[in-house]
């Protein structure tokens, strides 16, 4: 009987963090400014992770809600290109090609309830709860089961924050991420006494939007925005808190922390220039458009070698595999090898652009691996890499002020952690603990 | 809709008493004997409500004959409309991943 199964059973609990490097949770946890975080992480335990690659959001929380590898969730980044057409697409949750980690918990019995999951819409059915986060659009296709859609209208949920006022609005910005993470509180109090879970896990997308917009008022303590951006965050530090007290309500001593995580799926860092790789492929000669203004990669002419996807994802245009392709498969290799060094030789005021190049090979493994991009481009510490095609310049100022950083995620658990973790292992660190 | 343990609880405490006393009256009309009353009346209500909450629970896990919210079972799986596609590469482009 299920009364007598959860008696004995354990649970576990993941908090994540959207887009916080390790050095700064570290930092935020050590100066006072997130002191329920100080008291969970003092014992030891927080680690830096690697993201995915690439690291963005829907590709890393893929990688955690999966934990495979993008060739097998088969989510390589926010767009895919149709491989006749060159044409966009936006990947969402129906395409998916691996089963989560709540949905092998849940061929055991086990029941999770996940709140504003990035990369879940439109929200599918799960064992137990689920309500999608971004890029989710409407909160009715967001929820699963539907009968949990009537609260969260009425405690005013919000899917997301009105990015639209990170340019010209910060102090609207900052009120928005104040009220989204207030309707994630209640969404979470919610779903705690609601769902009979046994994995109860909660994110906050606020802190990425934060950094996209605002990380200079975060780490620049003279920023006149410093201090309302450190109000934020002792917000986000007592949701913790509250999820960390619940989470023990009833437990021994003993037992303290056991089931308990806190993850972010990628870091962040200063920008100093925004570098437009297609722009450069053009400028090198591996890329032709068919227009002047070309509106995406679908208006590449065919005497193009190779063209690149947000944010560093360089596809080789290669016969066979692309409608318009130009280079014969056997001249693949020579090709690859030829962007990957003329990329590590970008510069700008002296500073190398690009800190590493992976190959596919390097990158990923999976039965969607011929899917997979040739290289994947890892910007260096100030360079946000970009995949559009109506740029230009190869490199060029920004009014964004941070960019998303791949090796410098955390995670902190008491559960064994593989060392030099990376995001698509915490799955089965936490089913292992769920169902040993 | 499934029911909390609290609210099976307390419909099994409710019940066993309102059964419980009623097992009591009639072996006592039947049989005359308080103390016989009493004593079949305490081994019933320590045994009969571990069975109720029991069975409770047990067909709380079953749907069949329960009225459930009318949009309980939609499951949102097809592909989004064209027009969202649209509004996905709009916020995709406001965060400056496009």
């Amino acid at each position: 009987m299920r009364f007598l199964r959860r008696r004995r059973k354990r649970n576990a609990c993941a908090g994540g963090l959207d887009g916080v490097p390790h050095g700064l949770l570290k930092r935020l946890a050590e100066t006072g400014v997130m002191p329920r975080t100080a008291q969970i992480v003092e014992g030891g335990g927080l680690r830096q992770m690697r993201a995915s690659l690439p690291p963005i959001s829907s590709v890393s929380w893929s990688c955690f809600m999966t934990g495979a590898n993008p060739a097998e969730h088969g989510i390589f980044g926010f767009t895919d290109a149709d491989p006749e057409t060159y044409r966009l697409r936006f990947p969402t949750f129906t395409d998916l090609a691996a089963p989560t980690f709540w949905d092998r918990l849940g061929e055991r019995g086990l029941r999770s309830a996940v709140i504003n999951q990035p990369a879940t819409y439109p929200a599918r059915e799960i064992p137990g709860a689920l309500v999608s986060g971004f890029v989710a659009l409407q909160l009715a296709k967001s929820v699963w089961p539907r009968d949990h859609l009537p609260p969260l209208e009425r405690m005013g949920y919000r899917i997301d924050v009105d990015s639209r006022k990170g340019r010209d609005d910060p102090d609207g910005l900052l009120a928005d991420l104040e009220s989204t993470l207030d309707t994630r509180r209640k969404a979470a109090a919610y779903f705690w006494d609601r769902e009979h879970w046994d994995y109860f896990q909660l994110v906050v997308t606020g802190t990425d939007r934060l950094h996209h917009f605002l990380w200079n008022a975060v780490v620049d303590q003279h920023d006149p925005r410093h201090d309302r951006t450190m109000a934020y965050y002792r917000a986000v530090d007592e949701l913790i808190g509250d999820i960390w007290d619940r989470f023990h309500q009833g437990r021994s001593a003993d037992d303290e922390g056991q089931g308990f995580l806190l993850l972010s799926d990628h870091g962040f860092g200063a920008v100093r220039r925004d570098v437009r790789l297609n722009a450069w492929l053009q400028e090198s000669g591996y890329l032709h458009y068919e227009k002047d203004e070309p509106e995406s990669v679908a208006d590449i002419s065919p005497a193009s070698r190779a063209f690149v996807l947000d944010p560093g994802r360089v596809y080789l245009n290669v016969k066979g595999r692309f409608g318009r392709g130009s280079v014969e498969p056997a001249d693949a290799q020579a090709l690859r090898d030829e962007i990957a060094s003329g990329l590590g030789e970008l510069t700008f005021e002296g500073d190398k652009v690009i800190a590493r190049v992976f190959t596919r090979e390097q990158a990923y493994r999976g039965p969607k691996f011929d899917q997979a991009p040739d290289l994947v481009a890892i910007g260096a510490d100030g360079f946000d890499l970009k995949g559009t095609t109506k740029a230009k310049d190869v490199l060029a100022e920004t009014y964004f002020q941070g960019m998303h950083t791949w090796d410098d995620a955390f995670v902190w658990s008491r559960l064994p952690v593989p060392d030099d973790p990376e995001i698509s292992q915490l799955a089965e660190v936490i089913e292992q603990w769920l169902s040993p | 809709m499934r029911e909390f343990h609290k609210r099976s609880v307390v419909k099994a405490i409710c019940w066993r008493a309102l059964a419980t006393l009623t097992t009591m009256a009639v072996v006592f009309l039947f049989t005359k004997q308080l103390t016989l009353a009493f004593e079949i009346g305490a081994v019933e209500v320590v045994v009969k409500i571990l069975l109720y909450y029991g069975h409770e629970r047990l067909w709380n896990r079953i749907g069949w004959g329960k009225l459930q919210h009318p949009l309980a079972a939609l499951a949102v799986t097809r592909e989004l409309e064209p027009e969202h596609m649209d509004e996905i590469e709009a916020r995709l482009r406001e965060l400056g991943y496009l």
